[in-house]
Formats: structure tokens, C-alpha cells, sequence
């Protein structure tokens, strides 16, 4: 029985996973484009105050997309909290539920119910004085830059923790990073500083997350907490410790902060793709004669049986050349195509067997 | 649409939007495969080293449209058990039944339609044309595709393809007085139409429903010859029964009529796909409203395949 379709289809699936190195240059987080509120820049308040975006371009450019957004967290009934006199403009507590937001979503709650604490250690569940982080950044990766996951041991941050200047030095470099670090729970890691391998915050892989406590108190070799400036506004003359910021300042100022310390973000994310290869098989007598009309000349003749002088030569073996393959459903609806990068020839010589792979 | 390199051996492999959609849905499967030459043009065949030719032809990336994508067929036939060496020397040619008289064919239209059969879309232009004191005939190709009652079961109004060995020659295996063999006699139409525009009528005025309609609205028919008036067999008694020289399949009777998107004194759907054509009717309105189409015949099992043009008009 003549048929233009066979069954001969084996599928297997396979998952697969592609890497790709993203690294954010400091000059794009601070200095190449105007800051916040000026025509042309690349960083975006929140009409909430409650955090700050990094876009790779002016973010009223249509081809514009966030990197990543900056906001802060304080601790309720931690070491900055009782002074703290400003989140944003309308919310004072506002610090403190970014704080709980966080931790709720990257920690959860323990079994009375309260959200877990942000540690160094990873240990979540009760607050050590000397490694609890009270006031953390949270830097928050955009799903296209995190795309499915973090891989492990690629966050590389580096900032300036040395006095406000602006423009920054850039003169004392610390690196923080998860590499060699270990897994917590849940894809969480522990965020080392290098110089001191200290640990000084937690990343959530799979979230694209990274809360980093950049206090002297608990992290000697960061920003000290009292004797260096932090922040520096020359437009409302504040000039701030890291304490000090933390109590006074607004989020998007303590994100202005920190982006102008930061020298080079890195990481590489992780996509899976689910693959579905199907091998088809086409024996040798299948598929030698082909519906396409040049195959046949007006009279029906099939060209590819002719001599050159044109004549029919009828013990001559049919072949057809593939270009493509189509794959249906049993309706006969074509759901997927597959093109060959040359032609093949097949004839009743031998069989034909491809693998079409599709990934999604 | 990019050429692809062709110095590896890789496959590019995308979903068609309407398998994205069955993919959205959870009803993904796939369940049969078929192997095509879209980009072949074998009249290079006779030509000084025509494999080296084959070889080297430039092959497009794959698309996307589960219509466009992929044209051609390749075909598996079993040996032809009248030769020793099993091989076919002809297959099917495809020709619409244009001629009246002895094929009993229905004309395509002329002059600035020609090529095309046209589709009156709406009793309202029919009547102002070719009813009434002052109407005109209905020139050839013109059917009255505003019912589905006017235009079934009329030999008049039928679409008609014929296939079969278009050889009388030397080289002709068989005669118009042989039957075609088995191979190559098409019993299953597959008819893609567009479903906004037009529909396909019983032979008895009822309306035939398609086995699906794709997310382009392109609705997908099958006729075969189990389906009573659609198809007919061909005397075998005179040569000039039909377009093709040989031996001859079942010849298949299309009747289109208008979708009732388009049979409708609303123009909405006929200014968004069509345009106005000046001077189109020698009588009453002449300019009319025209939406160009294609309807596509393919044989399920074999190389029959057709694309016929059709212009569905209404008065502007």
C-alpha cells in the first residue's frame, strides 16, 4: 500500500543544561550612565522606595532589561533597629519588612511561626550575636540573568569597602563569593569575603539572590560600621556612616551606596532544557519516489529514471533526495520539523536513520 | 530565512505553532514521521553530474507555520508486481477538469480572473448580476458559492481534479482504457481550505465538516471514495473524457461555498483579507470586494497534489 508517512519513530528524552557566563561591569552599575532621575540613566527607583534597579541600558530604552534590583532589610530587634528613623518616604517600617519579606521567602518560618533569621553560619533558627546579619543587602538577580538556577560556586561580587568617594577608588577590592563555600538547605550557600575567608552572607541559587551583611559588627573586613564614610549626598549634605545609613537613610540612598562600591558582578546561570530525540528510521524500500511535482515530468515520467538524452530507462532504481522531516500526530497535523543540512539521497541501497532532537 | 550550513551534519528541529499549541494543551504526540524534498527541483536530474547538483542544492532553515513548513512528500510505493524489476517508470500527474463537453469539466474563469474560480459570495451580488430584467450569464468559472443548496450536487458548479499516468506514448505503461494500479490510485483526498472564507457542501446541499481547523483557521477536509458524490469513476471508453492521457483515478468534485464570515452584507471581514476591484461586474455594481484564496488537494497515499485559486467576491 503506497504511503507518504511510517512509523518507524523511537523517542527518548534527555535533560540537558546550558551555562552562561554573565558579568556586570561597575561602570554600568555606576558611572557610565547618569544616576537615578536624570534623562538617560540606566538605574530606576521604585515609585515605592522600596528598592533600586540596575537595567544594561537607559531603562526607557524599549530593548532596556533589568540586571538586578537593590534593597535593604533591617532586623526587628537587632543591633541597628531601635534607631532606625527612615525606610522611604511614606514607610519608616519599611527596612523591616523587607527584612521579614526576605527571610519569609528564602528561609520561611520556624514552628512558632516567626520568620527565620538571616546568619552567616546558616544556622537560621536563633540569633548568635556575632553572626547574625541585622542589616543585609539583598541584591536580586533578574529571572534573565538568573534563568532557571545559580550554578554553584560562580557568584563572584566585587565592591570597594574603603571610604565614599565619587567617583570610587576602586583602591581596596574585596571579593565576595561562594565559591568553595558550602551548600545550606534548599540551594542556599554561604557567601564568603576572600581576603579573610569570612563568611558574610547567604545566596539563594535558585532564586537569584544574594543577602549580604556588610557590617563591621558581624564582618571585621567590610565596611566599618562607625568610622567610615558609607554614603555621602552632596545635594542634602548627609554624609553617613554605615550606621548612620542604616538608621537614616532611605533604601534607594543605602542602594546608590552600594552601587558605587561595586567594581564587578559575575555570575553564570543555568537553563534546562528538556530534549526529545526522536529516531526515525526509513527502510530501504521506503521513501524512494517522491510527490514532489518536478519528479515528474507532464507525461508522468519520472525524471530521475531519464538519460541525459531524455530517454526512459524503466530498470533504472527510483530515488528521491530528503531536505526535511516532518513529524505529526496521529491526525496528521505536522507538530515539528526537522531540516537536514544537505540533501541525502535515498534509494533502496540502504536504509536511512536520523535523529531529530527537539528542545524545550 | 537563512541558508544552512551545510559543511556538518546537524538537524534543526522546531516545534510548528500548532505544535506549540498542542504542546500548551498537554495533547503532544508524536505519533508518525515523513521525510521531504521541498528544496529539490529534479529537472536537474538529466543534467552532467546530477547527484554532485543534488548535493550541493541550498537548504532553508525550517519554519514555523504547520502548513508552510514542509510541501513535498516523499512516497513509499510497493513494487510494481507487473514489472521484473519492481520499479514504477510514471506516477501521477494532477489536473483540474476544465473542459465542458466531453470531460463534463467546469471552466476556471477568463480575462482578469483568469486561472481562478470565483466564488459569488452573497445572493445579494448574484441577484444584481444574473437575476432580473436587465442580468447578464454567468460567465464561465463564476459559481454561485452564496449557498451551499446552489451549488451541491450540480455538474455544473463542481470543482473537478483528475489524476492518472498523463501518457499516451511509447513510454505509457498503461492506456485510458487500463486501470490505474493500485499504488497510484488516490482514494483519500486530504482538502485544506480557509475556514474564514470558505467551506466545502455535500453533494446532497449539506455542509461538510472538516477533521480540524489549525490556528491559521486553515480547516483540513478528507474525502475519500466512500463518500458517495464527491468522486466518480471515469469511462474508460474515450480518451477525451478527461485531461489525462492514461490511466486515470477516481476524479474528485469539489463544491465550495461561502463561509458565513463572508456571506454577509457586513464588509468587516472582506476589508481586513481583500480589496476592491474597479470594473470587476459588466452590470449593476461593478466594483466588487475580492479576497484571493487557495485550496489545496493532496492524496493521502499518493503524489497527487493540486493547488487550485479561488476569488470570492461580493459586490463592494
Amino acid at each position: 500500500m503506497a504511503t507518504k508517512f511510517s512509523t518507524n519513530v523511537k523517542e527518548t528524552f534527555t535533560l540537558d543544561y546550558v551555562k552562561e557566563q554573565i558579568s556586570v561591569t561597575g561602570s554600568v552599575i555606576s558611572g557610565t550612565y547618569p544616576e537615578p532621575g536624570v534623562a538617560g540613566s540606566n538605574i530606576k527607583d521604585a515609585t515605592t522606595g522600596m528598592f533600586q534597579s540596575v537595567y544594561d541600558y537607559p531603562h526607557l530604552s524599549q530593548s532596556a532589561q533589568v540586571a538586578f534590583d537593590i534593597t535593604y532589610g533591617v532586623r526587628t530587634g537587632g543591633e541597628f533597629a531601635a534607631s532606625v528613623v527612615s525606610g522611604t518616604a511614606r514607610d519608616t517600617q519599611a527596612k523591616f519588612n523587607i527584612y521579614d519579606q526576605m527571610a519569609a521567602l528564602m528561609l520561611g518560618y520556624d514552628q512558632t511561626g516567626s520568620v527565620r533569621v538571616f546568619d552567616v553560619s546558616g544556622n537560621f533558627d536563633s540569633v548568635n550575636a556575632s553572626s547574625v546579619m541585622d542589616a543585609p543587602v539583598f541584591i536580586n538577580l533578574s529571572r534573565l540573568v538568573t534563568k532557571d538556577e545559580l550554578q554553584k560556586g560562580t557568584f563572584e561580587l566585587k565592591i570597594d569597602a574603603s571610604a565614599w568617594a565619587d567617583p570610587q577608588g576602586f583602591s581596596t577590592l574585596t571579593t565576595i563569593t561562594d565559591s568553595g563555600s558550602t551548600d545550606v538547605e534548599n540551594g542556599l550557600r554561604i557567601l564568603k569575603e576572600t581576603t579573610s575567608n569570612t563568611n558574610v552572607g547567604i545566596l539563594d541559587r535558585y532564586r537569584g539572590i544574594a543577602a549580604i551583611q556588610l557590617s563591621s559588627s558581624v564582618v571585621s573586613s567590610l565596611i566599618d560600621d562607625s568610622t567610615v564614610n558609607f554614603f555621602v549626598s552632596g545635594t542634602a549634605a548627609r554624609s553617613w556612616d554605615f550606621e548612620e545609613s542604616i538608621h537614616s537613610g532611605t533604601i534607594v540612598e543605602l542602594a546608590t551606596a552600594l552601587r558605587h562600591r561595586i567594581y564587578n558582578l559575575e555570575i553564570n546561570n543555568v537553563t534546562q532544557l528538556n530534549t526529545a530525540l526522536y529516531t526515525v528510521t526509513a527502510n530501504p524500500s521506503d521513501f524512494n519516489y517522491s510527490s514532489n511535482p518536478s519528479y515528474v515530468d507532464s507525461s508522468g515520467s519520472i525524471r530521475v529514471k531519464k538519460t541525459p538524452a531524455g530517454a526512459l530507462d524503466p530498470k533504472s532504481p527510483a530515488y528521491a533526495y530528503v531536505t526535511g522531516i516532518g513529524l505529526y500526530a496521529a491526525d496528521g497535523e505536522l507538530l515539528a520539523v526537522a531540516k537536514l543540512s544537505k540533501p541525502v539521497k535515498k534509494d533502496a541501497s540502504a536504509p536511512l536513520q536520523v535523529g531529530v532532537k527537539l528542545t524545550y | 530565512m537563512a541558508i544552512l550550513e551545510n559543511d556538518s551534519t546537524i538537524v534543526d528541529a522546531i516545534l510548528t505553532d500548532e505544535g506549540r499549541r498542542r504542546l500548551s494543551e498537554g495533547i503532544f504526540e508524536i505519533a508518525k514521521f515523513s521525510l521531504h524534498d521541498d528544496e529539490i527541483v529534479y529537472s536537474k536530474a538529466q543534467q552532467a553530474s546530477a547527484d554532485s547538483k543534488f548535493q550541493t542544492t541550498p537548504i532553508f532553515e525550517a519554519t514555523t507555520d504547520n502548513v508552510k513548513a514542509l510541501k513535498y512528500k516523499l512516497l513509499t510505493l510497493t513494487p510494481d508486481a507487473s514489472t521484473t524489476s519492481g520499479e514504477y517508470t510514471h506516477l501521477n500527474v494532477t489536473r483540474l477538469v476544465t473542459q465542458k463537453g466531453t470531460q463534463n469539466g467546469t471552466p476556471q474563469a477568463t480575462g482578469n480572473n483568469a486561472g481562478y474560480y470565483v466564488i459569488i459570495s452573497t445572493e445579494a451580488t448574484y441577484n444584481d448580476h444574473y437575476q432580473g430584467a436587465s442580468s447578464v450569464d454567468v460567465p464561465s468559472g463564476f459559481l454561485p458559492g452564496y449557498s451551499k443548496i446552489e451549488i451541491s450536487n450540480k455538474e455544473d458548479t463542481a470543482i473537478k481534479v483528475d489524476h492518472g499516468i498523463n501518457d499516451d506514448g511509447a513510454d505509457s505503461p498503461l492506456s485510458y482504457q487500463d486501470a490505474l494500479p493500485i499504488e497510484l490510485e488516490e482514494t483519500q483526498f486530504r482538502v485544506k481550505l480557509d475556514h474564514r472564507l470558505g467551506r466545502l457542501a455535500t453533494p446532497d446541499g449539506g455542509e461538510l465538516k472538516p477533521i480540524f481547523i489549525d490556528d491559521d483557521y486553515i480547516a483540513t477536509y478528507m474525502i475519500t471514495t466512500g463518500m458517495g458524490d464527491f468522486t466518480e469513476v471515469i469511462s474508460k471508453s474515450s480518451q477525451a473524457g478527461s485531461p489525462i492521457l492514461g490511466a486515470r483515478g477516481p476524479r474528485l468534485k469539489l463544491y465550495v461555498f461561502a463561509a458565513p464570515n463572508i456571506n454577509t452584507s457586513s464588509d468587516g471581514v472582506w476589508d481586513a483579507l481583500g480589496r476592491d476591484i474597479t470594473s470587476f461586474f459588466t452590470n449593476g455594481t461593478t466594483t466588487a470586494k475580492a479576497i484571493d484564496a487557495a485550496m489545496i488537494v493532496e492524496g493521502e497515499t499518493t503524489n497527487v497534489n493540486i493547488t487550485i485559486p479561488l476569488r470570492f467576491v461580493k459586490n463592494a
